[in-house]
């Protein structure tokens, strides 16, 4: 394996260089010392449950920006996952 | 070179957990709620004074989440509540896992609120769910009114917020409306409470809306075994 791509919303508490330190610690001499970790870092983002209205960026007070709505829930910020690995499959 | 799609949850182990641990909970008739807090904001205070509260009313445990040491657990224990005592050893926070087995140990009578004291930290514990029904965040005085500027993804999760030693709040110079601002500027603004443990202040109203939570899961939990 030569790299593993990872997202990361940027409303959890996660850091790509502590994320990056470990990796490597845990990784020496096992099969994917060598490999490269890349981070997709996601912006959070807001959805009204009221009238939908989707919008970025947090402010003070978060009512939604269209209706003025207080019923707000994050739509994007908050992802931790494995998007893909990228292996050598022998071909060329 | 082949790219290969995986799309899967890092903390997926854990939130499989914290599922069954949901079901468990609503299967015995337990109300979880998981109480965070930076150390010292009065956790178990809060805890012991809401069950003073609410004891007559529902069964009350305690699962206590430290680092190390027993010193919650015996406090609990003292007064006669069923409470069971988590040692993470090194790590910040509690897991699915560790709730899954520390509540196999009680007996639940129906209905019980089961207070989860996490370990002490505003940021580790916010990422991993343990099958609770609420989160609460207790902030305190002394800590200072800027913590939901600093600490925003733990506020992110509160579905009550609690100011705890407000009769420290003048002496303390806290100001109540950045604080408020902080935690808005995160999420539409939660309920709010504000307590003072010491002199007994504010208890009441929080009390209140807890067990109307829990008389809203109870409700719940009724009418869907009637429906059954």
């Amino acid at each position: 394996m030569t790299a593993i791509t990872l997202v990361i919303g940027d409303l959890t508490s996660i850091v790509d260089d502590s994320v990056q330190f470990y990796f490597q610690i845990m990784t020496k001499d096992t099969v994917l010392e060598d490999a490269v970790l890349q981070f997709k870092r996601i912006a959070p983002e807001f959805v009204c449950k009221a009238c939908g209205q989707l919008f970025s960026g947090r402010h003070i007070g978060m009512n939604c920006p269209r209706c003025g709505g207080k019923s707000i829930i994050a739509d994007k910020g908050q992802e931790f996952y494995i998007e893909s690995i990228e292996v050598d499959d022998g071909a060329d | 070179m082949g790219r290969i799609e995986i799309r899967r949850n890092i903390l997926e182990a854990n939130e499989t957990l914290a599922c069954r641990n949901r079901e468990f909970f609503k299967a015995n008739g337990v109300l979880v709620v998981n109480v965070m807090a930076a150390p010292g904001a009065g956790k178990t205070s809060t805890i012991l004074k809401t069950i003073e509260v609410l004891k007559d009313r529902y069964a009350c445990a305690v699962i206590e989440g430290d680092m190390a040491s027993r010193i919650d657990a015996d406090v609990m224990a003292e007064r006669g509540i069923p409470v069971e005592q988590i040692n993470t050893g090194n790590m910040c926070h509690l897991d699915a896992n560790m709730i899954m087995q520390a509540s196999g140990k009680f007996t639940f009578d129906t209905p019980t609120i089961l207070f989860i004291e996490n370990v002490g930290n505003l940021v580790c514990p916010s990422e991993f769910s343990l099958g609770e029904d609420l989160n609460i965040v207790i902030a305190s005085t002394t800590e200072g009114h800027d913590k939901p500027y600093k600490y925003p993804s733990i506020y992110l999760r509160a579905d009550a917020v609690l100011i705890n030693k407000t009769d420290l709040l003048e002496a303390m110079e806290f100001d109540r409306k950045m604080f408020c601002d902080g935690v808005a500027a995160v999420k539409p603004m939660p309920p709010m409470f504000e307590i003072s443990c010491r002199t007994g202040t504010g208890l009441d109203g929080w009390a209140q809306w807890l067990s109307a939570e829990c008389e809203r899961k109870f409700a719940q939990s009724r009418g869907k075994v009637a429906g059954r």
